[in-house]
């Protein structure tokens, strides 16, 4: 008797917790997107502007990238990647859970992970190594202390602040010879979190900010400049 | 793909959510780790014994996804747990009590109890969910009850 009512007390409190109204919506969208063979980052709203540049996870793995690492032994590992802007030699300290801790050139700190889940819904943590090639092939939005938002992408910052649309879209285009998903679609920024997707090719009806070319092998960092000329493309959407 | 995949959203999404939500303790955590399982279902060709089978297997990819979502770095500075608590509304101040006492008890009896009150599940269902030995469920199901009796006034024995 006491088991049935804290059963139904405990039913009752917890009866209360619904999925939030566009939550189809959104899965719908997901869907649509895995569909199209999008290469899929997972949304990291709210979470702070140093995270926002680093943390990512990975539902579905991609194949193309590259990454330099070598083996310290135990569970730290040296390799070289894109970060902010420049190539790097960082460090990657395994904490255990599929949770990493990045150290950059100047010894800064930074967190990141990801997970892969398999079709019976077990999560298995992803290599470091794994992450950085994903990471040196994903694009950040990174808000200044001023409110402009920069677009980084290997060594290519641009600020793309007037280009977001009302509803915190983006979509862009890199030049990149080693990257074959170059088409980036962002959506829901909202200052610091995001949800970005990559395609091998433009999604029908979409308007593409060419952005330039990026991933040259030297550690040059291209700023955009107000003379920089910024290419719009406007895709067939016919059928 | 799953059949009646619109169904099975439906009939499922909100008690996903419970359990993602019990381990998260975060809504937006909570949504992509339901959305983590749907997509895991719809991508799956796994054949389904029964609608118990089904909705087992959903649990447990939920459960999954969510404790990889808290293991994350970017777990942080979302939405606070007190300011989506105050959003819903409860008819009785004790419901809100007996959830925010669930949700302060630690994670591993946290979802033991869920499964067990909400979903009610048996100890051995509890344990093929969770990949744990009965005795494990047994255990943790005996001491978060033990919590919960300290803290909530209207808890009664079993």
């Amino acid at each position: 008797m006491s088991e049935d009512k804290n059963r139904e007390n405990y039913q009752r409190s917890f009866n209360k917790l619904h999925l939030s109204d566009d939550f189809r919506e959104r899965l719908d969208e997901r869907l649509e997107e895995d569909r199209k063979g999008k290469i899929m980052f997972k949304s990291v709203h709210g979470i702070s502007k140093i995270a926002a540049a680093i943390a990512i996870s990975v539902i579905t793995v991609g194949s193309a990238g590259f990454c330099y690492a070598s083996d310290l032994g135990g569970i730290r590992t040296k390799m070289e990647m894109w970060l902010n802007g420049s190539k790097q030699t960082v460090e990657i300290e395994e904490e255990g859970d599929g949770a990493y801790k990045l150290i950059d050139e100047n010894g800064m700190e930074r967190g990141f992970g990801g997970v892969v889940i398999d079709e019976n819904g077990n999560s298995t943590a992803m290599g470091a190594e794994e992450l950085a090639e994903h990471m040196n092939n994903e694009c950040f939005l990174e808000t200044g202390d001023d409110g402009r938002v920069t677009f980084i992408y290997k060594n290519l910052k641009v600020d793309v602040t007037d280009d977001i649309d009302e509803n915190g879209n983006l979509h862009v285009h890199i030049d990149d010879p080693n990257n074959a998903f170059t088409y980036f679609d962002i959506s829901e920024f909202d200052g610091q979190g995001y949800h970005s997707s990559a395609d091998k090719n433009p999604a029908k009806g979409v308007t593409y900010i060419e952005l330039g070319s990026a991933g040259a092998d030297d550690d040059q960092t291209y700023e955009q400049t107000d003379d920089m000329y910024m290419e719009e493309i406007i895709l067939d959407t016919e059928d | 793909m799953v059949k009646d995949f619109d169904r099975i959203c439906e009939k499922y999404g909100d008690r996903l959510y419970a359990a993602a939500f019990n381990i998260c303790r975060q809504p937006q955590d909570a949504e992509d780790a339901v959305q983590d399982a749907l997509i895991a279902l719809y991508k799956s060709d796994k054949e389904f014994e029964s609608e118990e089978h089904l909705k087992a297997w959903l649990l447990r990819v939920t459960v999954n996804a969510a404790k990889s979502t808290i293991r994350l770095f970017w777990n942080r500075n979302r939405t606070s747990y007190e300011d989506y608590m105050d959003s819903l509304v409860f008819e009785d101040a004790s419901d809100k009590t007996l959830m925010d006492e669930v949700l302060a008890l630690p994670e591993k009896y946290r979802i033991v109890l869920h499964l067990h009150y909400f979903e009610e599940y048996k100890t051995r269902e509890i344990a093929d969910i969770l990949k744990l030995s009965e005795n494990t469920v047994k255990t943790r199901l005996l001491n978060g009850r033990k919590l919960l009796k300290t803290k909530l006034e209207g808890w009664e024995d079993e």
